[in-house]
């Protein structure tokens, strides 16, 4: 077996007079089967020059890249987004007197509405990590456990030693309340993640559609039935890709070992070209 | 969480919720600042990665500058002689929090209501599918 085993499942859009012919070929895309001799028939209309057993087709080719109009308003949306997200960060600042008197606290108080940005961020950063990647994942766990209890120990100081004078009494509680919270929280993800890290972290991937090539990592993409009928409407190869890590040998290939279900054709679109896929992680 | 900590009157709570809401917007504070590699690597070609970085990384800066200069322009006292500015005459602090909670929703919707179709530029756009890890 090769280090990284890619198993490729294509549904094409054929000339209307192949149509009738495909539709009996339909039945062998009602999967059950192993990965491997399912794939198989999958793969045969399209896999041709495109893959090869080893995985190590140009399906990552680097140079070869897509890009769709809507990449613009991915950006502008992202940019009012971020710049909400930055604006709510500071407005406090320029009125800090103002919302002193508002909420019956000091200024002093005024200046963490700022400072838990920068208390979110430290752990929050190597959150990030995880789910932008699986190689990291276990790095980005510990760190982020260790920045949690170091920030809790920190706030529980400052809150301690200006709760005396400044600090109402509920924020005081508030806070300690936190602080253990996210404590116990911190070590108890720690263990889990040691334990069941791999996993989880594939489906946070899967569920913030972030796409992780990285070895250990299964790749899964999501896209909606009408995203699906798009492709197949202009002519385009729809493409289920899983790659599975071997590298670790069978034991671990078999806990990722991948079975594709196609489950039905969509009702309203004819013949072949639009199917729920269902891709399931054998346990 | 913020508007409510100024709408209703929750005695010693209100600052706890307003700074558990600000916790809370923090949280996504990772995701906005790191994430602009990823989408400039993943949905712009080689040519338009400077741009869309510049783009986007620019929009922290406006925030920045519009979070300082917005507040000081919509909150303000109703007697300017006042130093500092008595409890009943602090104007428009609501209406502040309550439009930042309606366009960040406004946005939030607006982002997630459409069908981006989740395609990379990395990788071919039909090696997508609807796929569920279980």
């Amino acid at each position: 077996m090769s280090t990284k085993a890619a198993y490729d499942a294509d549904v094409v859009m054929y000339p209307p007079e192949e149509e009738e012919e495909r539709a009996k070929h339909d039945a062998l895309l009602y999967l059950n089967g192993t990965p491997s001799s399912s794939i198989t028939e999958l793969s045969e209309p399209n896999l041709g020059a495109d893959a090869d057993a080893d995985g190590s087709d140009d399906f990552f080719a680097e140079d070869e890249v897509k890009v769709y109009c809507n990449r613009w308003h991915i950006l502008f949306i992202y940019f009012l987004l971020s710049t909400t997200n930055a604006f709510v960060w500071i407005s406090f600042a320029p009125i800090a007197d103002f919302t002193a008197t508002l909420y019956n606290v000091t200024t002093d108080g005024v200046t963490w509405l700022s400072l838990s940005f920068l208390v979110v961020y430290t752990p929050g950063a190597f959150d990030l990590l995880l789910l932008l990647s699986c190689t990291y994942a276990a790095f980005a766990v510990h760190c982020t456990a260790v920045a949690v209890i170091l920030l809790d120990a920190f706030i529980a100081v400052v809150v301690r030693f200006s709760s005396a004078r400044r600090v109402p009494s509920s924020f005081c509680a508030c806070s300690c309340s936190v602080c253990c919270a996210t404590t116990l929280g911190a070590i108890l993800a720690s263990v889990v993640l040691i334990k069941y890290g791999l996993r989880i972290c594939v489906v946070i991937g899967s569920i913030t559609m972030v796409r992780r090539p990285a070895a250990g990592c299964m790749q899964c993409h999501v896209m909606s039935r009408r995203r699906v009928q798009s492709v197949i409407e202009r002519r385009q190869t729809l493409r289920v890709r899983v790659v599975g890590d071997d590298e670790h040998g069978d034991d671990r290939r078999t806990t990722h070992g991948v079975v594709f279900v196609i489950l039905r054709p969509a009702s309203n679109v004819p013949l072949l070209h639009v199917y729920d896929v269902l891709v399931l992680a054998r346990p | 969480m913020r508007y409510g900590s100024i709408l209703f009157p929750l005695g010693e709570a209100n600052f706890p919720l307003l700074l558990a809401g600000q916790f809370v917007v923090a949280l996504v504070q990772p995701f906005f600042l790191n994430i602009v590699s990823k989408i400039s690597g993943e949905w712009f070609p080689e040519k338009e990665r400077e741009i869309a970085t510049v783009l986007a990384s620019l929009a922290q800066i406006i925030g920045n500058a519009a979070g300082q200069v917005v507040p000081s322009v919509v909150v303000g006292c109703s007697n300017v002689n006042a130093t500092p500015c008595p409890l009943d005459e602090i104007e428009n602090m609501d209406w502040l929090l309550l439009g930042q909670a309606v366009f960040a929703t406004f946005l939030a919707v607006r982002a997630l209501a459409r069908d981006y179709g989740a395609v990379p530029s990395r990788f071919r756009s039909a090696d997508v599918c609807l796929c569920v890890v279980v």
